[in-house]
């Protein structure tokens, strides 16, 4: 790993940063960001110079990031997301490379990983929101730190950080055939995770395991080895058929659940 | 077991285990675990509930009550979600102590309380259907009498009602999420002509009749 994350916004720093090192395991992180919502300036005259792009989460029942970008500066995220941008602020589409046609279709049907994404460049501000009940968190990456973000959950990242995906193996058992894709990004850089109900944060110590359910995964360093794996109720083959299926983590290092899996119905 | 909510949007519940402590959960809601909790597999059989009462049950509705239980078995830490938001409760129940909970709001219960899945009431349809059928309603609950620990969601928010003997209330039948074994529970219905611009729309309603506890839930 490059670094600890910081964790920018939270309720126990007033919005200043704090670092998510070494900590109990079950250190679980206050709900929402914490954060009053930062006053929207005009954007004719609020346009500014900031040296880094500026996320603010919007707190709420289904909050926003609010992403300030200076002259040339750029963000980008899944397709579909934008609440709001100001009219100066473009818009691009930034190709996704890795693997061929049936990789890149693989993860595009059967997984949630979108054929490409869009790239907003300032100056201007923008807004962007997951549609979800939830809580949103900002991780600034160091640099070559890198971690893996669970489908569906990233919101935006500046374009400085390097996108890439991840893929754990289904444990290939009748309705789980398919694994879990993870959008894998290296700072440095700031970026915001939409968590689907609370997030609980908590520190794996080295070769430390937890077992989190499938849809659980909001974001984990990319030093925590995750597999998915069939804990049998009893023996036989009736044991087997009705296994748990849950994906294995194992430290060290952060990892982020979602209290809600995203994939179920929640409103 | 020691049971606490955590979060507030769609809450967990963080279930802490000392060695050889248990708890029973519906097969699915296990948000994490450690890796030293052992899990295994309970049968209805194994809790008293015949396999004819659940398959009657079943047979009956739309009745969520499952086939066999999860059972965590500590040392460590177990926690549960339902998905949804809503409010999660923790409950002490004293020996003999009996709430029925409505279907698919238990999240996890200790293995000293006793479990049997119900009908709580039913109700026929007052007008038929195409066929000239009246369909028939059930409303399942889970029965859980003391003593040990119980969590459950609900819905939305929940409201708490302790009714006196001979006291009265009447709630949608939805809104209805636990009541104590010691109330009385009366299907009416409301019709009125300004129900709907196509005439008298009936609607179930449950008259619950005290003493004891009743609680109501803002979301269905």
């Amino acid at each position: 790993m490059g670094g600890v994350p910081v964790e920018v916004g939270s309720a126990e720093t007033g919005g200043r940063g704090r670092e998510l090192g070494a900590g109990p395991l079950h250190r679980v992180v206050p709900p929402f960001c914490g954060r009053e919502p930062k006053k929207r300036s005009d954007s004719t005259t609020d346009v500014g110079e900031p040296k880094t792009v500026e996320l603010e989460c919007l707190a709420g029942l289904v909050p926003t990031v609010l992403a300030t970008l200076g002259p040339q500066e750029s963000i980008y995220c899944e397709h579909g997301i934008m609440l709001f941008k100001d009219p100066p602020v473009g818009v691009s589409r930034k190709t996704i490379q890795g693997g061929g046609l049936l990789q890149t279709l693989e993860r595009t049907t059967v997984g949630g990983i979108p054929y490409y994404l869009t790239e907003f460049t300032g100056p201007g501000h923008v807004g962007l929101s997951r549609d979800g009940t939830g809580e949103v968190r900002i991780l600034e990456l160091a640099a070559n730190q890198t971690v893996d973000v669970a489908e569906g959950s990233l919101v935006c990242a500046d374009a400085h950080i390097q996108y890439g995906m991840e893929y754990v193996k289904g444990t290939h058992r009748p309705g789980r055939m398919v694994g879990v894709w993870l959008d894998r990004l290296t700072g440095p850089g700031k970026i915001a995770v939409h968590g689907y109900g609370n997030i609980i944060s908590m520190t794996l110590a080295p070769r430390e395991v937890i077992h989190i359910d499938l849809g659980g995964l909001l974001w984990k360093d990319s030093g925590v080895a995750a597999k998915t794996a069939n804990l049998p109720f009893g023996g036989g083959f009736l044991g087997k058929l009705e296994a748990l299926e849950v994906l294995e983590l194992t430290g060290p290092g952060q990892v982020a659940i979602q209290s809600i899996d995203p994939k179920a119905p929640h409103f | 077991m020691e049971a606490d909510s955590v979060g507030g949007i769609a809450p967990a519940v963080l279930v802490t285990l000392r060695h050889g402590e248990k708890v029973l959960a519906a097969h699915g809601l296990m948000l994490y675990k450690e890796h030293q909790v052992q899990v295994h597999r309970r049968t209805m059989k194994s809790l008293g509930v015949s396999r004819t009462h659940l398959m009657g049950m079943h047979a009956l509705g739309d009745s969520e009550e499952s086939y066999f239980f999860a059972e965590f078995e500590g040392p460590g830490h177990v926690s549960f979600s339902r998905d949804k938001g809503g409010e999660v409760r923790v409950l002490q129940l004293a020996p003999g102590q009996t709430i029925r909970l409505r279907d698919g709001h238990l999240i996890c219960f200790d293995e000293s309380v006793r479990y049997y899945p119900m009908v709580l009431a039913q109700y026929q349809s007052p007008v038929p259907d195409a066929n000239g059928q009246r369909a028939t309603t059930y409303l399942f609950a889970d029965e859980l009498t003391g003593p040990g620990t119980i969590v459950y969601q609900s819905y939305g928010n929940i409201l708490s009602f302790n009714l006196q003997p001979g006291e009265a209330m009447r709630t949608s039948v939805a809104g209805l999420l636990a009541c104590a074994n010691t109330v009385g529970l009366r299907i009416d219905w409301l019709a009125s002509p300004a129900m709907a611009s196509t005439g008298p729309v009936p609607l179930p309603v449950l008259d619950i009749t005290g003493p004891g506890m009743v609680l109501v839930h803002s979301g269905t």
